[in-house]
């Protein structure tokens, strides 16, 4: 196998390296030893570009962010998580503002307070915001618009059919109207995500 | 960090980590227990030096008494006429050693410059 070695003290595999489980469970091991947040991902993708081929950002997980912010001194921080002090200052620097706003407008104290409790529940508040942003964002995809539409077209159609055969109701005026409504405001949303593609 | 496994028993890591010399040795220690390792130096990919109009400038008592305040960094920003990537490691250094360093003395937020003074003064520079 053959170990990259950068000059920034960055290290990296060549190549993915084939392990017995033995093998594995011992690296394993040690990388949590050297470090304070390890996560393990099952997958089937190969990376291919290695050190050197490119600037790597990688993403920070829930659990390097709380290290983040509850750790004082930058040499454990960088120690901890295997990253550069220009990535943990950049980091720190970006959620330190959306920490203060967020503490500001909850009124909690982050002098005085529990720091380590505020962080877990601002990344706690973050995270569901975002899963919400997430699941805003997949109610609003075209896709979901669309299939929105074929289901009160299919409303508005079974209503015709039941008034075709003798079958008319007092509410159905008005049913059919929010249908027709509902369908004009999809089909406007559909054409402004469209006009932005 | 994340350690990828594949079900065909490859290993690997999401991205190169940063090690220092004394977590180095041990991770080196390993493979070579284990594997035949060989070793490649490579010259890591860094991003461009951006280009700097105007003067360095020095960061004032003022300047660090807003860092302090709950406002985003492009705001702060523009408002004190530097980089936003100059805001974001500014604060990145200085907020969180601030903070603790005023809960060690008692005090509270809002501050003065004066207590800023005592930080630096303390922590020997600016």
């Amino acid at each position: 196998m053959k170990l990259l070695i950068g000059d920034k003290d960055h290290f990296d595999f060549d190549d993915a390296v084939l392990m017995t489980q033995e093998q594995r469970d011992k690296f394993i091991d040690m990388m949590k030893e050297l470090f304070s947040v390890v996560q393990l991902e099952k997958t089937d993708k190969f990376r291919l570009e290695r050190l050197g081929d490119k600037i790597f950002a990688r993403n920070w997980t829930t659990e390097e962010l709380k290290y983040l912010l509850e750790i004082k001194d930058i040499n454990t921080i960088c120690e901890g998580l295997g990253r550069s002090w220009m990535s943990v200052d950049i980091k720190r620097g970006a959620f330190i503002p959306l920490f203060m706003v967020w503490a500001h407008e909850m009124g909690y104290d982050i002098v005085h307070g529990d720091i380590k409790s505020l962080i877990e529940k601002f990344v706690e508040d973050k995270e569901l915001e975002k899963r919400e942003r997430k699941e805003a964002k997949r109610n609003n995809s075209i896709e979901a618009l669309q299939l929105k539409i074929n289901k009160l077209n299919v409303k508005q159609d079974s209503i015709y059919r039941r008034r075709r055969v003798g079958l008319k109701y007092a509410e159905d005026e008005k049913i059919l109207s929010d249908i027709n409504a509902q369908i004009l405001d999809l089909e406007h949303k559909i054409s402004m995500g469209s006009s932005k593609l | 960090m994340k350690i990828l496994i594949y079900e065909s028993g490859y290993v690997d890591l999401e991205a190169p980590i940063y090690m220092t010399q004394a977590q180095f040795e041990i991770f080196k220690k390993f493979f070579e227990e284990n594997f035949h390792v060989d070793y490649i130096e490579k010259i890591e990919a860094t991003r461009k030096s951006g280009t700097r109009n105007g003067d360095f400038k020095e960061w004032t008592l003022e300047d660090y008494l807003a860092l302090l305040e709950p406002i985003d960094n492009l705001r702060l920003a523009a408002k004190m006429d530097r980089t936003e990537m100059g805001i974001r490691m500014k604060r990145g250094q200085f907020v969180f050693d601030f903070l603790a360093w005023m809960k060690t003395k008692g005090y509270s937020l809002p501050v003065d410059k004066a207590t800023i003074r005592e930080f630096f003064g303390e922590n020997e520079a600016i």
